[in-house]
């Protein structure tokens, strides 16, 4: 089987990567780059856990070959953060108790985060929408949908 | 159990630099290879063991794959690895083809909807596919690069079965084109699944409708049923109704009736037949009633 | 000093957040030491037969292949939370009676231990595995009555599980009523679906224990059943708790945890030193952990015209699946609930749980309580309609208040609050005590041919703690540190946090306790090295048990801080009053010590062209007896109520002849976020528990047991239709309203 060397801008800094023909992007991220923020929960686009942005766009990683990578810009949930200091949707989960056992969280954020960037005021339903593919057990999701509305409050006030 | 491994099975990931070495790719490697575009649906099947391609062959970089161009005489054209949210945001499709947009959008999740894409629902020639049935309905023909060059396929006569097309070794799709909608048309995606949105259909029902001289109805309607047969369904003996009989609400009735009488589905995890024929008749109805509404 | 009080009742910040929305919170499968080993199961994948022999020759010569174990290789080749009646490993050449069978899809048969995940998997499809199929036993009913197939030949029957209660003359409770209302009544396995697979990294420490980090609820009990398998004595196990990726009683069980155990031992026996990881596919994940438990269920009930439940009489048949897991225990639960919160004089329940060659079922949010409500609720209402009666007034009539009997014939335990929680929350849904008695709003919203709404009411109690006579105890230790002043203090608890957010409540404790500021507390937590038993995180008793350990230990420590000693360390144990078994004839116990009440009330609309039920809006009033940390409590009742959201119309486990149809996520299917009822109400009422720490209840559990009757209440209020068997999928909708016509 064939493998094939990679460069992908990550959270933005520049990782050159070995990866087999069969690999996915996702055991390509927790395996090659230790980046265990991205969530396996069920390897075939189901759960959302494993999402993340691909040049400027939510994908699940378990659905993308690493190798398609070669190339594009990558964001998991490590690179949310700037320099310690915590994006508006991240504060947002956490104070609205959004977080329970946080396995599917880290897919949650980048969905939201995504929604955010090409829709900086959702409705309630666009909320819904763009989070139909992140599945939680544990919070029922009302307090996720909480959070992202703090969350467009919280980027108007830095507005 | 299918799969009891998180990896997928190995295979080699090739990357052609034209559409000529591609097709030359996939003809030596007969059965061996497939044209790799989206990927949800290969690396699903590929990791679950249905599928054990030795090859996967990229084709999303080649020119053409990625882009969706409208004219408003011939029609538009959506290259083959066009994103089903590309598809769903273009302003010209939703302008023109609001029905291919709706139904682009029912697909998934918006994260899968990145990768996964119109034509490749269509290759798949699932009969659940979301996608298919708009594609049908808006007289949708796909490009096809072969070994012989390229030509194109109706979708009318392109599915043999399931899973099967008469797409041959070496045959990449390069887009699908649509000629314009007939004046005055109206359209309508039902999807019926078992959560809010992202699950396969139980049923999905397309209807699209418009005034047509040529029939004693006036109008013509063209029907396709998804998750009903083994490929995506025409409910022939509907669509015969409403170009035969002048449209009434009875008419609709006897129409949403014949549309459940013809179809044939399967019991499986999602549903029995029974219900799925209960909810042709339905849901077909529903459908007919919202673009009778908007045509009359 | 003062303005640090008030941490009981904040919703302060869970200290695990941070970590959580930055990715660096370590879930097992996050965890890579160096050197790792890879294992991997391989499972039966069919549902009953006999191991006549196991190749595993040509896998251990794969190069990288470390070890295959069988069971032979296994010391004692049986576990089991309350009874040993499953293989670690099924095949021959263990002492372990009727091991060589294997007796459900799920059961594990080698474990392979290779230098990568990849090897694994191939050595693993180099084992031959000869079999000997044998008839699949998979309807509980039958598997009963049938003692000529058996799941374990070296029992007499079947059954493994009977109780039964008889309170009171069940005819003459019959012949008092004015109406007697019969049911059959099956609810369905549901899947736990928590997002984290199972995973786990094993290896030997510093002092030559078996070390374990996995997910888990209750680290003592895996340490326990650990060293019971590999014949070692418990202090030489060492199980660790890092983020635990949800659980709902599906990690109540073993998974991985013997698996790894036995890899790093056998590797160590070996004289290799390697740590050994494995991670679970959805699919192992799905059939590898046990289910919640079907429940098949005949009932009737009378009451006279005055609203009086005069006589109940219950017959409960579970299916327990191929092992016993903690069915005993569940049984126990809806044997008592299945009467609902209601003061019955006469009862007679007979309850069995039963083997079958099915995925094991055990322990899920309620433990037997929903099960056992939906029965109840379900009568009650049909009674309240067939005697032309509020739903509310009759529950009003015949609730449990206190010093109200059991059907097990004990009063009971103080702080009875189900008619205060009914109440609240019929007034919060617009019903009126009228004196005429209660009084249903009327319906606003109007009705199409199509569209149908409807509302439903339904309440439950849920016990708090271990029940019937079962241990129950649980263990802190507090550390005081500074000279004159308390500087910071360190609390060492096993108590799991499975997301629900105990470890938030336990610090919260403390510094309530103790006035500190939360930074200055420290947390060590779920390490058997270092921290004691606690019991487990299930039962809704975490708040309860390990709330009264830090009272304790935090008392005992500033008695000690008074006495100058530095540090100050305390250890104690909490014991809460005794609870006792059922009497075998009349089911006479003391069942539990302290309850959680709830209502709920659901607002609903059918499709009746589709049979689709959309979810307008819940309200669920929940006695928490204090709400420690109110914004984790809403967390705690959203969450249980889309969970039973799942279990009431959608999610449909399909297993026939022993396998499962449902593998995946894209088959089984859990609610999304689309699906989700439009609003949720949550209201928490404080009414103090006597004995619980500062008042609180246990209530993880509570919100789940009220939601389905009051589904089934409110689709029979739109359609007249009663629906005595779930999920209400727009299928079984359809196809009733097609029956009624």
């Amino acid at each position: 089987m064939s493998t094939h060397k990679i460069t992908v801008k990550i959270n933005g800094g520049l990782e050159q990567v070995e990866v087999p023909s069969n690999m996915s992007l996702l055991s390509m991220l927790r395996e090659k780059l230790a980046l265990t923020g991205v969530k396996n929960g069920c390897a075939a686009g189901e759960c959302g856990a494993c999402t993340i942005m691909m040049n400027g766009e939510p994908v699940n990683s378990c659905m993308v070959l690493a190798v398609e990578a070669d190339g594009a810009e990558l964001v998991t949930v490590e690179g949310l953060t700037t320099e310690g200091k915590l994006d508006a949707i991240q504060e947002a989960l956490i104070d609205k108790n959004a977080v329970q056992c946080g396995f599917c969280t880290p897919g949650i954020l980048i969905s939201a985060n995504a929604l955010l960037t090409r829709n900086p005021n959702p409705s309630e339903t666009e909320i819904r929408e763009a989070l139909v593919g992140n599945l939680c057990r544990c919070t029922g999701y009302i307090r996720i949908i909480e959070a992202v509305k703090a969350a467009v409050e919280m980027h108007k006030e830095e507005a | 159990m299918n799969n009891a491994h998180p990896g997928l099975p190995e295979f080699d990931y090739i990357k052609p630099a034209t559409l000529a070495e591609a097709s030359q790719f996939l003809v030596q490697h007969e059965n061996e290879s497939r044209p790799f575009m989206g990927g949800t649906d290969i690396i699903v099947r590929m990791r679950d063991g249905f599928w054990k391609d030795k090859y996967l062959v990229e084709v999303k970089h080649l020119e053409g794959m990625t882009s969706i161009h409208f004219d408003p005489v011939k029609g538009l054209t959506i290259g083959a690895a066009t994103s089903m949210n590309n598809v769903a945001a273009h302003p010209d499709i939703q302008r023109y083809y609001p029905l291919l947009a709706e139904a682009a959008n029912s697909v998934a999740s918006y994260q899968l909807r990145n990768r996964a894409t119109v034509v490749g629902n269509i290759c798949n020639a699932s009969p659940a596919g979301d996608t298919t049935g708009a594609s049908m309905v808006l007289g949708g023909v796909l490009s096809v690069h072969g070994a012989g060059g390229l030509r194109t396929e109706p979708l009318t006569t392109f599915f043999l079965g399931p899973g099967k097309t008469v797409l041959k070794p070496g045959d990449i799709v390069t887009a699908i084109t649509f000629p314009i909608p007939p004046k005055g048309w109206a359209g309508k995606y039902i999807k019926l699944g078992r959560n809010a949105l992202s699950d396969l259909s139980i049923v999905g029902v397309t209807v699209l409708g418009y005034p047509d001289a040529a029939t004693k109805s006036g109008y013509r309607f063209h029907i396709v049923l998804a998750s009903v047969a083994p490929v995506p369904f025409v409910a022939a003996a509907a669509e015969a109704v409403l170009a035969e009989k002048t449209i009434s609400d009875d008419v609709l009735d006897a129409a949403a009736a014949a549309a459940m009488d013809g179809c044939k589905p399967i019991d499986d995890v999602r549903s029995s037949a029974r219900y799925r024929k209960l909810m042709v008749r339905n849901l077909t109805r529903k459908a007919l009633d919202e673009v009778w509404t908007k045509i009359k | 000093m003062s303005k640090i009080k008030h941490m009981i009742g904040k919703s302060i910040e869970k200290p695990d957040a941070r970590d959580k929305v930055t990715g660096q919170a370590l879930y097992p499968g996050d965890i890579n030491l160096p050197g790792q080993a890879y294992m991997k199961v391989l499972f039966a994948e069919r549902p009953h037969a006999i191991i006549q022999d196991i190749d595993i020759s040509k896998a251990v010569k794969l190069p990288g292949v470390i070890a295959v174990l069988t069971a032979k290789d296994v010391p004692v080749n049986e576990y089991g939370l309350i009874m040993n009646d499953q293989p670690v490993l099924c095949g021959p050449g263990s002492k372990k009676p009727f091991a060589e069978r294997v007796r459900f899809i799920g059961d594990q048969v080698a474990l392979i231990i290779a230098e990568s995940e990849s090897l694994t998997e191939q050595a693993k499809k180099m084992i031959n595995v000869e079999y000997q199929d044998l008839p699949v036993i998979s309807d509980a009913r039958e598997a009963k009555n049938d003692h000529g197939k058996l799941v374990h030949p070296d029992r007499e029957s079947n059954v493994f599980c009977h109780y039964q209660i008889r309170k009171g003359d069940l005819e003459k409770g019959l012949h008092e009523a004015d109406v007697i209302i019969e049911g059959e009544y099956i609810t369905p396995v549901q899947e736990h679906a928590f997002l984290q697979p199972e995973a786990g990294i094993a290896y030997i420490d510093e002092e030559d224990r078996v070390t374990i980090m996995v997910a888990g609820q209750w680290t003592h009990e895996d340490q326990e059943q650990i060293a019971h398998s590999l014949d070692l004595p418990p202090d030489k196990i060492r199980v660790i708790y890092p983020a635990i990726g949800g659980a709902f009683g599906g990690r109540e069980d073993m998974s991985v945890q013997i698996d790894l155990a036995l890899a790093a031992w056998h590797l160590m026996k070996m004289g290799i030193h390697k740590p050994v990881k494995t991670i679970w596919s959805r699919e192992e994940s799905i059939i590898g952990h046990h289910k919640r438990h079907p429940y098949f269920v005949k009932t009737r009930w009378g009451a006279t015209h005055e609203g009086k439940i005069t006589a109940a009489e219950v017959e409960l048949v579970t299916d327990g699946g191929a092992y016993a897991y903690t069915s005993t225990k569940v049984m126990g639960n809806a044997t008592l609930m299945c009467t609902g919160p209601y003061e019955i004089p006469n009862v007679k329940v007979d309850s069995y749980a039963v083997y079958t060659n099915n995925i094991p079922n055990g322990a899920f949010r309620g433990f037997g309580g929903p099960q056992g409500a939906f029965v109840a609720e379900c009568q009650v209402n049909k009674l309240a309609e067939a005697i032309n009666m509020d739903p509310v007034e009759i529950r009003m009539r015949n609730l449990l208040r206190e010093g109200s009997l059991l059907s097990v014939d004990t009063p009971m335990p103080k702080g009875v609050t189900i008619d205060k929680v009914v109440h609240k929350c019929a007034e919060k849904a617009g019903w009126k005590n009228t004196d005429k008695g209660w009084q249903a709003p009327a319906i606003s919203k109007k009705n199409t041919d199509i569209i149908k709404h409807g509302i439903g009411f339904a309440c439950s109690y849920k016990n708090v703690g271990f029940s019937f006579g079962a241990p129950e105890s649980c263990t802190a230790k507090v550390e005081l540190h500074g000279k004159d002043t308390i500087e910071h203090a360190i609390l060492y608890h096993s108590g799991a946090d499975v997301g629900q957010g105990a470890h938030t409540i336990f610090i919260q404790f403390m510094a309530e306790l103790l006035n500190l500021p939360l930074e200055k507390i420290h947390l060590i937590a779920s390490d058997t090295a270092r921290t004691g038993q606690s019991g487990s995180a299930s039962a809704s008793r975490i708040t309860f048990m390990a709330g009264n350990s830090i009272v304790g230990a935090v008392n005992n420590a500033l008695k000690k801080w008074i006495n100058n000693e530095r540090p100050a360390i305390a250890e104690y144990e909490f014991r809460p009053p005794k609870t006792t078994p059922f009497d075998p004839q009349t089911g006479k116990c003391q069942p539990n010590f302290s309850y959680g009440y709830v209502a709920q009330v659901v607002d609903l609309e059918v499709d009746t062209q589709t049979g689709k039920i959309k979810l307008d809006k819940v309200i669920c009033v929940d006695d928490v007896g204090k709400a420690v940390n109110p914004l984790l409590v809403r967390g705690q009742i959203e969450g249980a109520t889309v969970q039973a959201q799942g279990y009431a119309l959608m999610e449909n486990f399909i297993q026939k002849e022993g396998r499962t149809y449902t593998p995946t996520l894209s088959t089984y299917l859990i609610p999304t976020i689309l699906d989700i009822p439009e609003q949720i109400n949550s209201i928490i009422l404080e009414e103090a528990d006597p004995i619980g720490p500062l008042g609180a209840r246990g209530m993880g559990e509570m919100p789940f047991l009220p939601f389905t009757p009051a589904v089934v209440a409110a689709v029979h209020a739109a359609t007249g239709i009663w629906f005595d068997e779930f999920p209400l999928t727009p299928e079984r909708v359809i196809s009733k309203l097609h029956e009624k016509g």
